[in-house]
C-alpha cells in the first residue's frame, strides 16, 4: 500500500474514464439478455479489450475492415468475415473462431492479434471464453453506462486507479488502471517534519520501524572490520596498516572516532574515483564506440575525470544533472560544461556507409532518451518507444516529447582547452601511434609508386600514349610543392599519404578523358597489395580517433540542425553554421518504433505524469530545449530524480538498494523495502543541498551501517528475515573486479595513485591481448601494455575500456559490459575465476611483489608473515596461521631449491591472417607492437632470491583467500 | 507463465536458507555455482545437446542448398525489375546476376538436392531438414553474427547458448556447459561477445576451447614452471585459511561456495583435457571425420571433439568454420567456397554419421549455417554480396524430421517468400527442441522480463512434423 495518499496534482482518480469508447460500438438490439455476470464482464473487460486489441483493424476504419470482420457489434461478429463463418458461436468458445484465433494455437485460424507482442494474456483469454460461454451479451450504451456506474466503487478498488497523462495512443490506455502500489515513485516526496532532522538516528528509527518482530540486531562491528568496510566503501581501496593502527588506538568514543575516519576518507581524492566507478557503471562509460568499427573515443577520458572531480568537489547533484544534460547550453564557453555533456554520448554508436543515416540518427535518439530515463529518473523509457507503456503511465507521446528535447542535439568532438585540474601527463606515448601511422603512410607511398610503375606498363602494353597521364602527374607534383611551401606545418588539408595515382586518375576524369584511356584503379595489384592497402588505409582511419586522446577536444554535443551525413570515419567537429545548415528535425510519433514512421507531431516536453513539477516549459527553439528539460529533471520537486539518487547512494553503502531495481521504479521494478526511509533520504538530500558527502556521513554514522556481519541468532534471522532486507545484520560483499585488482596493487605497494588522465593499458591475458580482433575491413590494433610498470599499475578505473575487447580478468569478476546501464554489480562465483586468480600471470606477479615488499620491510620470517597479514587483512596472524605460513614457506623453498625460474620476452610483432576481400585470396601481414620495444616488465622471479620467491607462494594463497576477496 | 527467475535470488539468499535448514553440504555446485533451482525444461525435450556449425562470413545458399535454375538463365543480366530493390552491403544491387556453375544431385529416399560442393553432406540429406526461408536484420558481419548468436543485431544481449545454459543448467559439473571452438587462431567478428551472457551473470557465458591440447581453456593449467605438487600444497594452505575464516562466518555460504569453486576448478583441470583427448578414438572414426587428410583435419578434429563433449553432457557446442568471416566471398567465390566446403563437408558428414551410429543423433541437434546468405547478383565480377533477406540453414537430429525442405526463396533466391523464418523463429525452434518455450524462459533484468527471442518468434512445427 501507499505510504501516503496520492497527491491530487499528480495522480488523479477517475471513476469510469473509458465511457466515450462506447460511442464506437453500435448498439445491438438483437443481443440476447443473458445473465448479469457476462454483461458486467463485457463492460468491464471485453469492450476495452476489443478497443485496445482488435478495432484498429476491425472497425475503426470503416473503409478498410480487415478480413471483412467488423467487430463493432455483436451482429458483426455473428455475421463473421471473409471466411463466411460466424466469428462467435454463442455459448461455445471452443467453436468460436475469434477465441480460437486469440489462443494462437489453432491451425485453421491464424493467430490474432497478428503481432506476437499484442497477444492476449491468459487472463484475457479466460474473459473472452467466459463471455462467450455466458451468451456473449452486448449491452447498449446506456445499459453499459448503468452497469459501469453501479460497479464503479468495486471495480476501482479491485483494478486500481487511473493516472492522468497526455497523448495516449488509445482511449483504453489513457483510462487504464494502475495498482496504487505500482505508482509509489511518482508520489510527492514528503517534506521533512520537525523531529525528523536528527541525521543518522532517523535512519535507525525508520529501520527499526520495519524490523520484523523477534529479530535482535547484530552488535556493532569491531574497529578493524569497520575501517576496512568504510575504506573500501568510500575509496575502493583497503586501508593501509598505519590507518588501521590510528583508528584502533584512537581513545575517543567509537562513534566519534569513526566519524573522523569517514571525514578523512571523504577528503581523499580516491573517494571521487570510487564514486565515479559507480556512476560510470550507470552511464555505460567506455573508450570506444562499439558496433562494427568500435572506433576509439579519444576524449572520453575527460568525461570520466569530470565525474571523478564532481564527486571530489562534492558538486551538488542537481548541478551535476544539469551539466550532463545541458552543459553546452548553460555555458558553451566553459570547457568543463562541454566535457560534462559526454554523458549524452556514452551509448554505443556509429554510422557506416552500409546503413541509412536516418536509422543511425534514430538509434542515437532512442538511446539517449532511454539513458536519461534510466540514469536520472530510474525509469526505462524504451518500452514506450513502439507503444504506450504496458505497465507504467508513460504514453508513447511522452517518449517522443522527450525525444523532441534531443531532436536538435548533435554529436561533435568540440574544442575544449585542457583545464588546470586535468592530468595531461604522458602524452609522449603518442610516438607509438605516430610510428604506426608512419608505417601505414610508407606502405601507401610504396603502393602508390607501384601503381605508377604499373601505369606506365599499362600504357606500354596497350600501345597508348602516356602523355596526358604524365602531364597530370606533373601538375599534381607542382600543386603539392606549392601547398607545402605555403603552409609547411599544417595538417589541415594535407592527405595522410601520397596518392598520386588516384589523384591523377581523378584529374583525367575531371578533364573528360575517356576511362579506357588511362589505367584502372588498383592496376597491377597482387592480392597482397590489396590487403596491404586496405590495412594501411583503415589503419590510418583508426589512428585519427586514437590521436584525439591528446588533443583539447571533448566528446560532446551542440544544439543545431541535423547535418547531412552518410558515414562517420573520423571524429566529428563542429560545423560552421550549426543553426543554418541541415535539417530541423520535427519530431513525430514513430508508430511501432519505425524510424520512417509519420505519426502525430510532438512538441518537446517532459513525462506528463510529472508535468506538475515542471516550472519552465521546454521551448521549441533549436537552442535551450535541454536546459529547460534539465531544470525539470533536477527540480527539488521531481520525486523520481531525488528518490533515484537517494536509492543509489544507499546501494553504494549496503550493496542492496531500498528499491531493488535502481534503474526501474516502474511497476515491474522491485518495490522499496523501506519506503519511509527512502523518502526521508531523498528529502534530506535536497535539504542538504544535494550534497553526496553529507549523505555519506548521515548513512555511515548510523548504527545500521556500523553493525557487524555476524549475527548471534542465525536461526531467528533466517526465519524472520528470509529476504535479508531487515538490516539487522550487515551484509558482506565480494570486492568488485576493480577493487580486487586495486587492492592487490595497494598491498604490494605497486599502485600508482595519480589521478586522471589518458587511459592506461595494463597487462591483460596475453591471448586476449593479441587476438586478431576483426573490425570493419581490417583488424583492430593489438592490446599493447604501457611500457613502464608505474604506467600500468594505475587504478582500474583508468584502464582503456574498449567495448570489443574487455579484460577477461575483469569480466570474469562481473565487471559489467558497457552496452547496457548497470544498476548493480553482480557477484557470482564461477570456476573460471579460479583459473584467472590462482593460475593467471597477473596474480603471480602481485604475489611476487608482495613477497618482495614483506621481506624488504622486515628482519625475520615471522615478521615478514606478520607484515603480510597486516597488509592484506589489516590484522596480525594468529599463532596457527603464522606457523602454517612459515612452514609452507620453508617447504616451498626446499622444493624449488635452486631451479632457475623462467622468464618471458614480450612479442615485438604479431602475424595476422585474413582473406583479402577484393581477390578472395589468403593474405597475411605482421603487426608491429611498438610499445613493447621499450617494455619494462614487473618484478621478475629472477630479480629476487629464492627465499623471496618461495614466500610468493604464501602470498598467492593469501591473495586468493576469502578474507581478502570479501569486505565485511 | 512460470515465474521469472530473479537474479537477486543468487546463491547468497538461497544458500542462507539451505544452510540454516539443511547444512552447508547441500549447497548445489557445479561449473555454474549460482544455478537456480527453477532451471528445468518446460516440456519434454527432443534434443539434449546442440552442435552448431557456424559458417562465418555467410555461405552461399544458391550454390549449396537452394538450386535456382532461373539464375543461370538470367546470368549476366540485371535483376529483373519485378523484384523489390534490395539494400546490399556493398551497394552492388545493380550488378549483373552471377550464374552458379554447380551441379546438383538428389540424394537418398527424400531426393533432397545438394550441390557438388557438399557431396558428403548430401549423403546425409535424409537426416537433414533444410530451412530455405531464413532472414535476418544484420546486413554487415558484426550485426549478422551478433544477431545469429543473440537474436538482435545490436551488441549486449545474452547469446542463445547462454540462455540454454541458464534454462537447463549443466549435465556435467566438471565441464563447462557451453563451449566454443574455432578452426584457426582467428576470432569470429565481435569476438567473445558472440558467446557472452550479456546482462546475465558471466556464469552462463560460453567458454572458448582453444586449439591447443596442452591448455584448452585459458589459464586452466598451473603456471609454467610450477609443479603440481607445489600448487597443490598451496591449495591446501588456501583451503586451511578459507575454512577457518568460514567457521567465523557460518551464515555466509558464499564463502563455502568459493572454497568449492577451487576444488571444482582442479577437477576440471583433470577432466577437460580428457574430454578433448582424441587418442582414445579409433583410426576408423578419425577417418570418418577426415582427420587423415590435411584439408579436413582441423575442422574434423573440432567436430570429433564436439561429439566427445556432447557425450559427456555438454549442452551447447558451437564450432566456427572459416573463423574470421572467411566465408565472405565478395570476390572469387569459386575458389573461396571450394576450399571452405572441402574443409568442412566431410567432417560435418562424419559427425552426423558418427552421432547416428552411436545412437546420439536422436538427442543431439546439429545446426549448420552462417549469419546470412549471398546475393544472386555478382560482386567484383566473380563474387556475391551479403544477402540477409533470404538464405538457408539446416538442422538434423534432435527430433528434426530429415529429408525435407522448409520454406522457399523467390526464383532467384533473393528474398524468402514462403514459411519465412526470422532469426527469432530459428532461435525459438532450437529452444523448443531443447524443451524450452521461448516465451516462458524469462530473466528479470532491472525489473523487466527479458526473453531469449525478445518476445517474438515461433517454433516451426514442420521441423518435427514435416
Amino acid at each position: 500500500m501507499l505510504s501516503h495518499p496520492p497527491h491530487s496534482r499528480q495522480v488523479a482518480t477517475f471513476a469510469f474514464g473509458w465511457f466515450c469508447l462506447f460511442s464506437s460500438f453500435i448498439a445491438a438490439d438483437e443481443a440476447p439478455r443473458l445473465d448479469s455476470v457476462a454483461r458486467e464482464l463485457f463492460v468491464r473487460r471485453i469492450a476495452p479489450m476489443f478497443e485496445e486489441k482488435c478495432l484498429a483493424c476491425h472497425g475503426k476504419d470503416v473503409e478498410d475492415i480487415k478480413g471483412g470482420l467488423d467487430m463493432r457489434s455483436l451482429s458483426g461478429l455473428l455475421k463473421g468475415g471473409d471466411s463466411e463463418s460466424p466469428a462467435v458461436v454463442i455459448g461455445k468458445a471452443e467453436e468460436s473462431p475469434i477465441y480460437l484465433a486469440a489462443t494462437r494455437t489453432h491451425d485453421a485460424w491464424s493467430a490474432m492479434p497478428p503481432k506476437d507482442a499484442d497477444r492476449l494474456y491468459a487472463e484475457q483469454l479466460t474473459w473472452m471464453k467466459d463471455w462467450i460461454a455466458g451468451g456473449a451479451p452486448w449491452p447498449n450504451d446506456s445499459e453499459a453506462q448503468a452497469i459501469a456506474i453501479a460497479n464503479a466503487e468495486k471495480w476501482n478498488a479491485e483494478d486500481g486507479v487511473v493516472v492522468k497523462t497526455t497523448g495516449a495512443l488509445s482511449e483504453a490506455w489513457a483510462n487504464r488502471r494502475y495498482k496504487p502500489e505500482g505508482l509509489w515513485a511518482y508520489q510527492e516526496v514528503p517534506q521533512l517534519k520537525d523531529g525528523q532532522r536528527n541525521g543518522s538516528d532517523q535512519i535507525d528509527v525508520l529501520i527499526a520501524q520495519r524490523m520484523p518482530v523477534g529479530i535482535r540486531v547484530a552488535p556493532q562491528a569491531d574497529r578493524t572490520t569497520l575501517i576496512r568496510r568504510a575504506t573500501f566503501d568510500l575509496t575502493g581501496l583497503p586501508p593501509i596498516p598505519t590507518e588501521v593502527d590510528d583508528f584502533l588506538n584512537d581513545p575517543r568514543a567509537e562513534n566519534v572516532a569513526f566519524a573522523s575516519v569517514i571525514d578523512r576518507l571523504l577528503a581523499s581524492p580516491h573517494y571521487g574515483e570510487r564514486m565515479a566507478q559507480h556512476w560510470l557503471d550507470v552511464v555505460r562509460y567506455a573508450d570506444s564506440s562499439g558496433f562494427a568499427n568500435d572506433y576509439e573515443r579519444g576524449n572520453a577520458w575527460r568525461y570520466r575525470d569530470y565525474v571523478v572531480n564532481a564527486f571530489n568537489t562534492d558538486k551538488p547533484y542537481d548541478q551535476f544533472v544539469r551539466e550532463q544534460i545541458a552543459g553546452d547550453e548553460i555555458d558553451s564557453s566553459n570547457p568543463e560544461l562541454l566535457i560534462a555533456t559526454g554523458f549524452l554520448r556514452m551509448g554505443p554508436w556509429e554510422l557506416t556507409g552500409m546503413e541509412v543515416a536516418k536509422i543511425a540518427r534514430q538509434r542515437f535518439l532512442d538511446d539517449v532518451v532511454n539513458s536519461v530515463g534510466e540514469s536520472f529518473l530510474a525509469h526505462s523509457l524504451q518500452c514506450a518507444r513502439c507503444h504506450d507503456h504496458k505497465f507504467d503511465p508513460v504514453p508513447t507521446h511522452d517518449f517522443y516529447s522527450i525525444q523532441a528535447v534531443f531532436a536538435t542535439t548533435q554529436l561533435a568532438e568540440r574544442q575544449a582547452p585542457f583545464l588546470e585540474r586535468e592530468n595531461v601527463e604522458g602524452f609522449e606515448e603518442r610516438k607509438y601511434l605516430e610510428l604506426r601511422r608512419a608505417e601505414h603512410q610508407n606502405m601507401l607511398a610504396m603502393l602508390d609508386a607501384k601503381l605508377l610503375e604499373s601505369a606506365q606498363a599499362w600504357f606500354r602494353e596497350r600501345g597508348l600514349s602516356p602523355d596526358k597521364w604524365n602531364k597530370a602527374l606533373e601538375v599534381l607534383e607542382k600543386k603539392t610543392a606549392d601547398t607545402d611551401s605555403r603552409a609547411p606545418n599544417t595538417n589541415a588539408k594535407r592527405r595522410d599519404f601520397s596518392d598520386r595515382f588516384s589523384s591523377a586518375r581523378a584529374l583525367l576524369m575531371k578533364e573528360g578523358v575517356p576511362e579506357d584511356q588511362f589505367p584502372p584503379k588498383f592496376v597491377g595489384f597482387a592480392p597482397q597489395d590489396y590487403g596491404n592497402e586496405r590495412v594501411a588505409r583503415k589503419g590510418l582511419e583508426r589512428i585519427k580517433w586514437e590521436l584525439d586522446r591528446y588533443e583539447p577536444y571533448a566528446i560532446a554535443v551542440y544544439s543545431g540542425r541535423t547535418p547531412k551525413m552518410t558515414s562517420v570515419y573520423a571524429p566529428l567537429r563542429m560545423p560552421k553554421q550549426p543553426l543554418q545548415e541541415g535539417e530541423l528535425e520535427d519530431t513525430c510519433i514513430l508508430t511501432g518504433g519505425d524510424p520512417f514512421g509519420t505519426g502525430p507531431k510532438v512538441k518537446p516536453g517532459v513525462l506528463s505524469v510529472l508535468a506538475g513539477v515542471q516550472k519552465v516549459p521546454v521551448p521549441e527553439s533549436i537552442d535551450g530545449r535541454r536546459k529547460a528539460f534539465a531544470e525539470w529533471v533536477a527540480s527539488d520537486d521531481n520525486p523520481l530524480t531525488t528518490r533515484a539518487i537517494a536509492n543509489r547512494i544507499w546501494l553504494w553503502h549496503f550493496d542492496q538498494a531500498i528499491a531493488g531495481n535502481p534503474n526501474n521504479f516502474g511497476s515491474t521494478g522491485k518495490k522499496p523495502t523501506h519506503p519511509e526511509l527512502l523518502d526521508w533520504l531523498a528529502a534530506t538530500f535536497v535539504e542538504k543541498g544535494w550534497s553526496f558527502k553529507a549523505m555519506h556521513r548521515v548513512i555511515m554514522n548510523s548504527e545500521a551501517y556500523r553493525r557487524s556481519a555476524k549475527h548471534p541468532d542465525l536461526k531467528a534471522l533466517a526465519d524472520k528475515d528470509p529476504t535479508g532486507t531487515s538490516y539487522a545484520v550487515f551484509k558482506p560483499r565480494r570486492l568488485t573486479a576493480e577493487e580486487l585488482r586495486d587492492a592487490m596493487l595497494t598491498v604490494t605497494g605497486e599502485l600508482n595513485p595519480v589521478l586522471g588522465g589518458i587511459p592506461n593499458r595494463p597487462e591483460i591475458n596475453m591471448e586476449a591481448a593479441l587476438q586478431p580482433r576483426q573490425v570493419m575491413g581490417t583488424f583492430a590494433a593489438a592490446w599493447t601494455p604501457n611500457p613502464l610498470p608505474q604506467q600500468r599499475h594505475r587504478r582500474s578505473l583508468y584502464a582503456l575500456k574498449t567495448r570489443g575487447l574487455p579484460d577477461p580478468l575483469q569480466e570474469v569478476f562481473n565487471a559489467p559490459s558497457p552496452d547496457f546501464s548497470c544498476e548493480r554489480r553482480e557477484a557470482s562465483t564461477v570456476t573460471p575465476q579460479v583459473f584467472s586468480l590462482f593460475n593467471g600471470q597477473s596474480t603471480q606477479s602481485r604475489a611476487l611483489a608482495l613477497a618482495n615488499r614483506a621481506v624488504k620491510e622486515t628482519r625475520s620470517d615471522e615478521e615478514a608473515i606478520t607484515r603480510l597479514f597486516m597488509l592484506t587483512f589489516s590484522r596480525p596472524p594468529n599463532a596457527d596461521e603464522l606457523q602454517s605460513c612459515v612452514s609452507h614457506w620453508r617447504d616451498i623453498e626446499a622444493l624449488i631449491g635452486d631451479a632457475k625460474p623462467s622468464t618471458q620476452k614480450p612479442p615485438l610483432e604479431v602475424r595476422r591472417d585474413a582473406i583479402e576481400e577484393n581477390t578472395g585470396e589468403k593474405f597475411s601481414f605482421n603487426e608491429k607492437l611498438h610499445a613493447y620495444a621499450e617494455f619494462v616488465p614487473d618484478l621478475q622471479p629472477t630479480d629476487v632470491p629464492v627465499h623471496t620467491r618461495a614466500l610468493a607462494d604464501v602470498c598467492l594463497a593469501l591473495l586468493n583467500t576469502n578474507e581478502f576477496a570479501y569486505v565485511y | 507463465m512460470s515465474p521469472a527467475i530473479d537474479q537477486s535470488t543468487s546463491i547468497s539468499r538461497r544458500a542462507l536458507l539451505q544452510s540454516s535448514g539443511m547444512g552447508l553440504g547441500s549447497v548445489a555446485l557445479n561449473w555454474m555455482l549460482t544455478r537456480d533451482a527453477a532451471a528445468q525444461a518446460h516440456h519434454r525435450p527432443l534434443a539434449k545437446s546442440v552442435i552448431w556449425l557456424f559458417m562465418e562470413g555467410g555461405p552461399s545458399h544458391l550454390d549449396l542448398l537452394d538450386p535456382k535454375p532461373l539464375l543461370n538463365k538470367l546470368a549476366g543480366k540485371p535483376l529483373p525489375s519485378s523484384f523489390r530493390e534490395p539494400i546490399t552491403a556493398m551497394g552492388e544491387k545493380n550488378a549483373p546476376l552471377l550464374e552458379s556453375p554447380r551441379t546438383w544431385k538428389q540424394y537418398g529416399e527424400s531426393g533432397m538436392p545438394a550441390s557438388d560442393w557438399i557431396p558428403n553432406i548430401g549423403e546425409c540429406m535424409d537426416d537433414i531438414a533444410v530451412i530455405r526461408s531464413c532472414w535476418t536484420n544484420g546486413i554487415n558481419h558484426a550485426g549478422g553474427v551478433c544477431q545469429m548468436n543473440t537474436c538482435i543485431n545490436f551488441a549486449g544481449r545474452p547469446s542463445l547458448g547462454s540462455w540454454v545454459n541458464y534454462g537447463l543448467g549443466s549435465a556435467n559439473e566438471n565441464l563447462p556447459s557451453f563451449v566454443v571452438m574455432c578452426d584457426s587462431a582467428a576470432r569470429p567478428v565481435n569476438g567473445p561477445r558472440n558467446w557472452g551472457s550479456g546482462f546475465m551473470p558471466a556464469t552462463y557465458q560460453g567458454v572458448r576451447i582453444n586449439g591447443t591440447d596442452a591448455e584448452p581453456i585459458s589459464n586452466l593449467n598451473f603456471p609454467a614452471g610450477y609443479s603440481g605438487e607445489r600448487m597443490e600444497s598451496k591449495l591446501a594452505l588456501l583451503k586451511q585459511f578459507n575454512q577457518s575464516y568460514a567457521a567465523l562466518h557460518p551464515q555466509q555460504t558464499e564463502l563455502e561456495a568459493r572454497i568449492r569453486s577451487y576444488e571444482l576448478a582442479f577437477r576440471m583441470q583433470a577432466q577437460a583435457p580428457e574430454a578433448l583427448d582424441l587418442s582414445q578414438e579409433t583410426a576408423e572414426t578419425e577417418a570418418m571425420y577426415g582427420l587423415d587428410q590435411k584439408e579436413t583435419e582441423t575442422f574434423g578434429r573440432n567436430c570429433l571433439r564436439a561429439r566427445r563433449m556432447v557425450e559427456r553432457g555438454v549442452r551447447f557446442v558451437q564450432l566456427y568454420s572459416g573463423t574470421g568471416s572467411k566465408w565472405d566471398s565478395h570476390a572469387g567465390i569459386e575458389k573461396n567456397h571450394s576450399n571452405l566446403c572441402r574443409s568442412m563437408d566431410k567432417p560435418v558428414a562424419g559427425l552426423l554419421k558418427d552421432l547416428k551410429q552411436r545412437g546420439l543423433l536422436d538427442e543431439t541437434l546439429v545446426i549448420w549455417g552462417g549469419e546470412f546468405g549471398r546475393t544472386p547478383m555478382s560482386e567484383k565480377g566473380d563474387g556475391r554480396d551479403h544477402n540477409p533477406t533470404g538464405f538457408s540453414i539446416w538442422m538434423a537430429g534432435g527430433g528434426v524430421k530429415g529429408g525435407q525442405a522448409i520454406g522457399a526463396t523467390d526464383e532467384l533466391g533473393l528474398y524468402a517468400i514462403e514459411d519465412k523464418m526470422h532469426v527469432h523463429d530459428i532461435h525459438a525452434s532450437i529452444l523448443w527442441l531443447m524443451g524450452l518455450d521461448n516465451m516462458k524462459l524469462t530473466y528479470n533484468h532491472k525489473g523487466r522480463i527479458e526473453r531469449p527471442t525478445i518476445n517474438e518468434g515461433h517454433f516451426q512445427k514442420k521441423l518435427i512434423a514435416g
